[in-house]
């Protein structure tokens, strides 16, 4: 784990993503409880406000405080990234593993219900049953996470069969491991690296997509501050302040170039044969 | 031969995600929370206005009777009708689709236009000024979201510099009028597109141009820009294009947020607008019809590669 | 087979040529004052093992030298002009149009995803810059024909994973004489192919020889091979040349003890078959750390203590034939 991170600090990009990350982490886990508004506190008379001392971030149309709202969406967008792909990663693997030892008529079900929901663009998608079942933290949450489960699947279990008969599960199974411990505590272990990669680099996307459904306005309700939303806000509004738009575009521009660039560096330091895959 | 069995196979595959497409439109119908038809009329709707208007939309009929319909309807084009307007709503998307599909294919275009060349010129001179100035660019655009990019460019080149003031579409307008309004939706999109088109192409031609077939042309003093352009730009697109086929459904999902952001009509704007008036046939149609475009560009895409390597067919027939 | 091998006027005359690759490990000596005449119209056949240096000759007699070089010293003259003085350009516009090659590889020397015509017209486009598309097809049409593919006509219109590695092969020669080049290097032309499909190749090397005008540089670590085509013969061996003459001199009476080495392991290998097969002790030196004196001098039988003093001179050994040896105790 040190040597892994030790490797991404070592890339220039790495540095520059991995700082980025920290500075987004903390702001959506210590900003919150050090912003000195309540996100959601009007102030009608303050609208419009450039950035001061008072307000660092400027205040948006309804006079709220832009960093208060900045760092809560941004606690926003984590909270939906990393449950989105916990989920995603875990019904991914599992169901990878199971198209692995699965039946061949098993198997080529679980991979046509892949492509079905690959079919989707993830945005369409998720446009799609947001529309349809009203907006919702845990909504967004789930979809994206469906449309995800394909890309842990595919690669889940690509890896299983590559490892699926090597000498040292061979083993275990000779010596009368149950199933679920060899997956467990062999094969599981063993395929993670990949997976975890995957995990980081999708973590922009579904930050972007978070974003845009709340740009869309079906995504975090409101007046529940989200990155999206601020920039939505700010861009009907962008003809009285530019600063709503700039602070929301900015925000979103620094956490996913740095969980980009983060993720990049880290594929280079697990595995460097990914890179030639898109 | 060989050929009509590879497109006969691509084909009932696509078939059949597209039948899983449609089924999974339609389910999610079912989990709609209450009666649709109460939900769609509003909640002053009488219960005998609910009744009627639930067997006119065949709604009391049975789930698997109901999905068959829907989907018999779909094959035959039949998207139903606004419950708004009534219009049908195959004729409100068949207005709007020429718009997406011309800023979608713009941006391709686009993304064409500079980030082959970017890419080439990185791949035979890397390491130069703008090789790394590319990469460093091109990442960047890649990582940031497209409506905020699409914002960005609006607050700069419409709001600040008043270069293109003008926004939506020109319907009755001069061709310049009209590229003038299409040329920001375009690069609001196309940014992100020619960083990753250079960026893959650079790495496949490096790949390429280490090749034993490379020296050969080499050898016989074939000029550098036939043995770049023609016979390592090919192979090298192959990787290119199949990311490129992938990325439309991307690609899609940018445009609509660039119609939205620009005022452009299209099936962006009229899924949005569907959205806010809870008209969910409308919305249903506009998936059905963006995964439609989706799953039929990546069918062309994948029957493409076997213009672009002439392996795939051989390797099939085995 | 009665010319001299050192006639006054040689197409290509290799002088003191040195070249070096930097590596993580030092800059590598891959030759070391190579001096070689290539006579006009003979085949010269090049031996050594792997890593001996011969593909880099061939390729600096080109100047299609890997982006590593880090010294290029002596002279490679040809026309009067020294080919490491020129332009890059002036050597470039050499290729294809005076000189051409064929590789080791049949597999990847041809680009998959086009069809061999294209290639062979573009392959032309030195030698022939004003004949049309057309002309050039036509040319490759009756070239492919002369080669050994039957149905050259409609074949040519197929791709190379179409084609077997033996007709590969072909068609790389057809290219290379469609150029009709001064000099034609062959490195390890039938090295990747069945021994069966190899002897095909060699007979149509041998039988297009007399209708070819120009010199041969056949690139091989089969001294059987080249007995059987080669005028000439020279030996490298770690990047310096220990002897060189007339192939049935240096073959029939080699003088230096690695020429004599590798003509032992190539009987035992090829005809005797026994358990006890000759080989030559030890390894070839690293090209980072040569040893002083002569560099086989580590792995010969018979070194005495000057070999390792000082790098022996290449040394006639019949008087005016042309067989010269670098070898102190000839």
């Amino acid at each position: 784990m040190r040597a892994v991170f030790g490797r991404v600090w070592r890339q220039p990009v790495g540095r520059l993503g991995l700082l980025l990350v920290v500075a987004v982490l903390l702001l959506g886990v210590i900003g919150p409880p050090l912003a000195p508004y309540d996100p959601n506190k009007l102030n009608i008379l303050a609208r419009f406000g450039a950035p001061s001392t008072a307000h660092w971030l400027g205040t948006d149309h309804l006079g709220r405080d832009l960093f208060s709202r900045t760092a809560d969406g941004g606690r926003v967008a984590l909270l939906v990234a990393l449950s989105t792909i916990a989920i995603a990663l875990a019904v991914g693997t599992l169901l990878g593993i199971a198209a692995a030892y699965a039946s061949p008529w098993g198997e080529r079900a679980i991979l046509v219900v892949f492509d079905i929901v690959s079919a989707f663009p993830t945005l369409v998608f998720a446009l799609a049953v947001v529309a349809l079942l009203g907006p919702g933290l845990d909504k967004v949450i789930l979809i994206v996470a469906i449309t995800l489960i394909p890309h842990f699947g595919r690669v889940a279990r690509a890896q299983t069969l590559s490892l699926r008969n090597s000498p040292f599960l061979e083993a275990e199974r000779v010596l009368g491991a149950q199933p679920w411990r060899i997956t467990a505590h062999h094969l599981v272990p063993n395929i993670l690296g990949p997976l975890v990669v995957l995990a980081s680099m999708d973590i922009p996307v579904v930050i972007t997509i978070e974003a845009g459904l709340s740009f869309l306005g079906v995504g975090v309700p409101p007046p529940r501050a989200s990155w999206g939303t601020l920039l939505h806000d700010g861009y009907t509004t962008l003809s009285q302040s530019p600063w709503p738009v700039i602070v929301a575009a900015g925000m979103l521009t620094l956490a996913t170039l740095g969980f980009t660039l983060f993720g990049e560096a880290l594929r280079d330091a697990i595995d460097p044969k990914l890179r030639v895959e898109p | 031969m060989r050929l009509l069995r590879r497109i006969g196979s691509r084909l009932a595959t696509t078939a059949l995600v597209l039948v899983g497409a449609v089924a999974l439109v339609f389910a999610l119908t079912l989990v709609i929370p209450g009666n649709p038809a109460q939900a769609l009329l509003g909640p002053r709707a009488t219960p005998e206005a609910v009744q009627a208007f639930s067997h006119a939309m065949g709604l009391d009929r049975p789930v698997a009777e109901r999905f068959a319909l829907f989907l018999w309807n779909v094959l035959r084009g039949d998207l139903g009708n606004d419950v708004v307007s009534g219009r049908p709503i195959v004729t409100m998307v068949a207005e709007v689709l020429p718009y997406t599909v011309s800023l979608t294919l713009s941006a391709i275009g686009l993304a064409i236009l500079f980030g082959v060349p970017l890419g080439c010129y990185a791949a035979t001179h890397p390491g130069s000024l703008i090789d790394r100035v590319a990469a460093a660019v091109s990442i960047g655009f890649i990582a940031i979201p497209n409506f905020v990019v699409a914002i960005l460019l609006l607050m700069i080149f419409s709001v600040w510099l008043d270069w293109f003031p003008v926004l939506g579409v020109s319907r009755s307008g001069t061709l310049g009028d009209q590229l003038a309004r299409l040329a920001l939706p375009a690069l609001s999109l196309a940014l992100g597109w020619i960083g990753y088109i250079a960026r893959l192409l650079r790495a496949s031609l490096l790949d390429v141009l280490g090749e034993a077939h490379i020296r050969t042309l080499r050898a016989y003093g074939v000029a550098e820009r036939v043995i770049v352009y023609k016979y390592a730009l090919k192979p090298a697109a192959i990787p290119t294009v199949a990311v490129l086929g992938l990325g439309v459904g991307r690609l899609l999902g940018g445009a609509i947020f660039a119609e939205i952001v620009f005022a452009r009509p299209g099936i962006g704007t009229l899924v949005y607008d569907a959205i806010a008036s809870r008209n969910y046939p409308v919305v249903q149609a506009c998936v059905l019809v963006v995964v439609g475009l989706f799953t039929l560009t990546n069918l062309l895409v994948d029957l493409s590669y076997a213009w672009l390597d002439p392996r795939i067919a051989k390797a099939e027939e085995r | 087979m009665t010319r001299p091998t050192q006639d006054a006027d040689p197409l290509i005359a290799i002088r003191d040529l040195s070249v070096s690759f930097a590596t993580s490990a030092g800059p590598a000596e891959v030759l070391r004052n190579v001096t070689l005449d290539l006579g006009r119209g003979r085949i010269v056949g090049l031996v050594g093992e792997s890593g001996s240096g011969k593909s880099t000759l061939a390729s600096a007699i080109t100047r299609l030298l890997p982006a590593n070089l880090s010294r290029l010293d002596g002279g490679i003259l040809y026309e009067g002009r020294d080919l490491l003085a020129e332009p890059e350009a002036a050597v470039a516009a050499l290729r294809g149009s005076r000189f051409a090659m064929i590789f080791q590889d049949p597999m990847g020397a041809l680009n998959p995803v086009f069809r061999v015509g294209t290639q062979l017209v573009d392959l032309q486009r030195a030698k022939a810059p004003k004949a049309s598309r057309r002309d050039r097809m036509a040319r490759a049409v009756a070239m492919l024909t002369r080669v050994g593919i039957p149905d050259a006509a409609r074949r040519i219109r197929d791709y190379p994973h179409q084609f077997s590695g033996g007709m590969r092969q072909r068609i790389m020669i057809a290219a290379a004489l469609l150029c009709e080049p001064d000099l034609l290097i062959a490195d390890e032309p039938t090295t990747a192919l069945d021994p069966t499909i190899e002897g095909q190749i060699v007979a149509l090397i041998d039988e297009l020889r007399h209708g070819f005008q120009g010199t041969i540089l056949l690139i091989s670590h089969s001294l059987g091979l080249v007995s059987h085509l080669c005028d000439d013969v020279a030996v490298l061996y770690a990047g310096a040349l220990v002897e060189r003459g007339p192939a049935a001199a240096v073959l029939g009476a080699p003088r230096h003890p690695y020429t004599r080495a590798l003509l032992a392991c190539e009987i035992g290998a090829d005809v005797v078959r026994r358990a006890t097969l000759a080989t030559i002790p030890g390894d070839a030196p690293d090209p980072t750390r040569l040893p002083p004196g002569c560099v086989f001098a580590p792995r010969c039988s018979q070194a005495i203590d000057s070999c390792r003093d000082a790098v022996p001179e290449l040394r006639p050994v019949d008087g005016d034939g042309g067989h010269a040896a670098a070898c102190l105790l000839v």
